[in-house]
C-alpha cells in the first residue's frame, strides 16, 4: 500500500477507529434526541475524518488514533464517595459528576446552587423545553470540526444547565468527568445558558483512570445580554486521547472568560469557538500548559468578531519539556460589521526539552475598519539571565529552572477565580522541574 | 579574609581583568573606584560566576578556600553576596517567594532551620520596616516595573535579608535620589559588622558621604593602580582621573 492510500485507508470507512464508532452509532437506540443526533450524524460522514496536515489539527498524531479502535461502555460500578474524593470546598455541593461521558444525576451534589437555576440531562431538556432550545440553542448546520459532529451524533447523555436572567451563582460549578472503563470512546455533553445579566463560574475537570480511552467532549455556552460566564477547564494525568470543544455565542455587553490548564496527558486537543454576536461582548481566553515526556497538547482558538466595539483577548503560554509538543492555531476574524474592535492574541513558550517542538500558526482576518488587533508569539529557552541571577541568591540550578517556569505559568494561573485550584496548580508548576 | 589573588578574566577571549589583587580582613570597607571600561563590573560579575566571564588565572579566596572553584551558589552558601548593576526582571515571581527560596536554599545547605512561610514573612516585614521599604515590595514581582532605584533598594533589602559575610556591590547607588542614597547607605551599615567585609564599586564619592570606608582603590585597565584612604576618593572627586594621575606623573 503506498503511503497516500495507507492515510486514506485509517481516514476512511475501512480504518479501526471509524470502524468502532459506526458500530457504536448503530448500536445507540432512538430516543428524544434522535433527530439532533442523526443530523450531527449526517454532516459527520459528509465530512469525514480529519487528516493531520489540516491546520487545526496541526500536530495532533491523529494516525495513532485511528488505528485504534474503542467501544461505547458505560462503568455501572461508581461510588459516590470514591468519585467525589477529592472535589474542592467551594464546590463541595455543587458538582455534576459525569461518569465515561454520561452524565449522572444520582452522583451529582447540586444542594448549594441558587432556586431557579435548572440542571436536567440533555434529553429530558430537550424533550422538556423544545421550544427554548430551537429558539436559543443552535444546530450543528454550521459546525465544521468533525469530532464536535461526532459528540452531536452520541449526544444524550449530557446535561443542559440554565442560570435565569439576573441571578449570580455565587459557588462555582464543578462539572467532574470520570472515565473508569478501559478502551472505551465517551461524548460528554454540556449546554449552559446564562440568562440576562447573570453570572456563573463552571469549573470542568477530567479524570481519567482508564489506561486507553477516548474523548471527544463538547461545552456550549450562549452568554445573554450583560451576562458573565467564567469557565474553568483542567485535565488529570492520562494516558488517553482527549479532545475538548467549546462554542460559546456572547451577547450585547456579555462577557465570556475561558481558562485551560493542562498539566499533562499524552494527547488533550483544545479547541474553541467564540462567536460576539452583539455589540460589546468580550471574550477573555487563556490557557497555560507543562508537558513532559511525549505530553502532545494542540490549541486551535478561534474568536468571531461580528459586531461592533467588541474586546478579545487570547493568551496561551505553554512549557515543553523531554520531547513533549504544542500546537497553538490562534484565530482573530473581524467581520465587516465589527468596527472599533479591540483585540490581542498572544502565545508564548518556554522549550526546555532538546526534542521539545511548539508549533505556532497565528492568524487574524480583518473586514472592518478602526480596528485594534495585534498578536506576539515567541518561542524559546529559559533566560540565561535570569538563571544566573536567581543562582547568585543561592538557588541552585534546578530550584531556578522551577522557580522561572512558576513565573512563567503564573500569569495565566492568576484567572483562575477558584482558589483551592489555583494554589493546587500554583504547587505543581513549582514542582513541575524536580518532578 | 577575603583575598583576590593575580586575578585574569576575559569576555569574549579579550582579556579585560589583568592581575587584579586585593585582600579585605574582617571588618573593612573597601571601595572601588574607576573610569568607565575599566572592568570593575567585569570583576564583580566573575567573583559571582557569571558563565560568560573566563577566568584565565588567579584566586579569589575566601576563608582560604579559592571560590572560583564553587558553582554561582555554593559561592552564595559560603556567604558571599553580589548586588548587581543591573539587576533582572523575574516575571511571575513575587518579591517575598523568591526571598524565601532563596534563604532556605541558604539556610538549608549551612544547616540552619528554614522559615515557614509566616515565619519568614514577619522577618521580612520586620526588615522592610526597618530600611524604611514599603510594604507593597513583598507582592510585587522581582524587579518587574521596579524604577532603577527601586531595584537597588531591592538588592540591598536582598542583601539585609541573606546577611552575607562578604558584600559586593556593584555601582549600588548610581542613578539614586538622595534619600534612596540614604536608605541604601544605611542598608549598607545595618549589614556591616566586625565580623564581616564590604566592597563598594562606585563611579561617585557622594555615596561615602554616608559610608565610610578603609581604604579607596583606584582601578584602572583590569588593576588596581592606587590606593588610599578616604582622602583618596575625595582628591578624585576634585581632580578627575585624569588630572589625578597627571599630577601624580609630576610627582615622580
Amino acid at each position: 500500500m503506498s503511503k497516500k492510500n495507507v492515510k486514506q485507508h485509517y481516514i476512511a470507512e475501512g480504518g479501526p477507529f471509524y470502524k468502532s464508532i459506526a458500530e457504536c452509532y448503530s448500536a445507540v437506540s432512538g430516543d428524544g434526541l434522535h433527530k439532533f443526533r442523526s443530523a450531527a450524524w449526517k454532516s459527520f460522514c459528509c465530512k469525514g475524518l480529519p487528516s493531520g496536515s489540516t491546520t487545526e489539527f496541526k500536530g495532533v498524531p491523529l494516525r495513532d488514533l485511528y488505528k485504534s479502535s474503542y467501544s461505547n461502555v458505560y462503568s455501572k460500578e461508581a461510588h459516590a464517595e470514591e468519585i467525589l474524593d477529592g472535589v474542592f470546598h467551594e464546590c463541595s455541593d455543587s458538582v455534576l459528576v459525569f461518569v465515561d461521558g454520561a452524565y449522572s444525576p444520582r452522583l451529582s451534589k447540586i444542594g448549594a446552587l441558587h432556586e431557579g437555576v435548572i440542571i436536567a440531562p440533555l434529553e429530558e431538556a430537550f424533550k422538556r423545553y423544545a421550544a427554548f432550545f430551537r429558539g436559543h440553542i443552535k444546530n450543528l448546520d454550521n459546525e465544521e470540526d468533525p469530532f464536535v459532529l461526532l459528540n452531536g451524533a452520541f449526544a444524550g447523555d449530557g446535561v443542559f444547565i440554565y442560570i435565569p436572567p439576573d441571578v449570580s451563582v455565587d459557588v462555582p460549578l464543578h462539572v467532574l468527568m470520570t472515565t473508569k472503563s478501559d478502551v472505551t470512546m465517551t461524548f460528554p455533553r454540556v449546554h449552559l445558558f446564562a440568562g440576562r445579566n447573570s453570572s456563573v463560574t463552571l469549573y470542568t475537570h477530567t479524570n481519567n483512570s482508564a489506561s486507553d480511552s477516548f474523548a471527544s467532549g463538547v461545552h456550549d455556552f450562549v452568554v445573554d445580554a450583560g451576562a458573565r460566564v467564567h469557565h474553568i477547564m483542567t485535565s488529570s494525568k492520562n494516558a488517553s486521547w482527549q479532545f475538548e470543544s467549546v462554542r460559546a455565542r456572547v451577547k450585547k455587553d456579555g462577557i465570556f472568560k475561558s481558562i485551560t490548564v493542562v498539566d499533562s496527558g499524552s494527547c488533550v486537543r483544545y479547541d474553541s469557538e467564540v462567536i460576539l454576536e452583539e455589540d460589546n461582548a468580550a471574550a477573555y481566553c487563556s490557557g497555560g500548559w507543562l508537558l513532559e515526556g511525549n505530553d502532545g497538547v494542540y490549541i486551535n482558538n478561534i474568536v468571531d468578531h461580528r459586531a461592533p466595539s467588541t474586546v478579545s483577548r487570547q493568551l496561551y503560554k505553554g512549557v515543553c519539556n523531554d520531547a513533549s509538543r504544542s500546537s497553538f492555531v490562534g484565530k482573530v476574524i473581524v467581520g465587516s460589521e465589527a468596527h472599533d474592535t479591540d483585540a490581542r492574541q498572544e502565545n508564548k513558550n518556554i522549550l526546555l526539552g532538546d526534542d521539545a517542538i511548539a508549533d505556532i500558526f497565528p492568524s487574524m482576518e480583518i473586514f472592518a475598519d478602526d480596528v485594534k488587533a495585534s498578536h506576539g508569539a515567541t518561542v524559546g529557552a529559559l533566560d540565561d539571565e535570569e538563571i544566573f541571577y536567581l543562582r547568585s541568591r543561592g538557588l541552585s540550578l534546578s530550584e531556578a529552572r522551577s522557580l522561572l517556569v512558576y513565573g512563567f505559568n503564573k500569569e495565566v494561573l492568576d484567572f483562575i477565580p477558584l482558589d483551592s485550584l489555583r494554589r493546587v496548580l500554583e504547587d505543581k508548576a513549582r514542582r513541575f522541574i524536580s518532578s | 579574609m577575603f583575598e583576590i589573588r593575580n586575578l585574569h578574566v576575559a569576555v569574549d577571549g579579550k582579556e579585560i581583568i589583568k592581575g587584579f589583587t586585593l585582600k579585605i580582613q574582617k571588618g573593612e570597607i573597601h571601595v572601588i573606584m574607576g573610569p568607565n571600561g575599566t572592568g570593575k563590573s567585569t570583576l564583580a560579575k566573575a567573583i559571582a560566576g557569571h558563565p560568560a566571564y573566563e577566568i584565565l588565572d588567579g584566586e579569589v579566596l575566601f576563608d582560604r578556600k579559592n571560590i572560583l572553584d564553587l558553582s554561582i551558589e555554593e559561592r552564595v552558601h559560603c556567604g558571599i553576596f553580589m548586588g548587581f548593576q543591573y539587576p533582572v526582571e523575574v516575571p511571575g515571581v513575587t518579591n517575598e517567594l523568591f526571598l524565601r527560596t532563596s534563604y532556605n536554599s541558604i539556610c538549608k545547605t549551612q544547616g540552619k532551620k528554614v522559615l515557614s512561610q509566616e515565619d519568614f514573612s514577619e522577618y521580612l516585614s520586620a526588615t522592610m520596616k526597618a530600611m524604611e521599604i514599603r510594604s507593597e515590595f513583598k507582592e510585587r514581582n522581582v524587579n518587574e516595573g521596579f524604577s532603577g532605584g527601586e531595584k537597588k533598594r531591592n538588592e540591598i533589602l536582598q542583601m539585609a535579608i541573606l546577611d552575607p559575610k562578604v558584600a559586593i556591590l556593584d555601582e549600588t547607588d548610581s542613578g539614586l535620589d538622595i534619600d534612596a542614597l540614604r536608605i541604601v547607605a544605611s542598608g549598607v551599615n545595618r549589614v556591616m559588622s566586625s565580623e564581616k567585609c564590604l566592597l563598594l564599586i562606585t563611579h561617585y564619592q557622594r555615596l561615602l558621604d554616608y559610608i565610610t570606608p578603609d581604604y579607596v582603590h583606584i582601578m584602572m585597565d583590569g588593576k588596581i593602580v592606587q590606593s588610599g584612604t578616604a582622602g583618596l576618593a575625595c582628591e578624585l572627586e576634585k581632580k578627575g582621573y585624569g588630572k589625578l594621575f597627571e599630577s601624580e606623573g609630576e610627582g615622580k
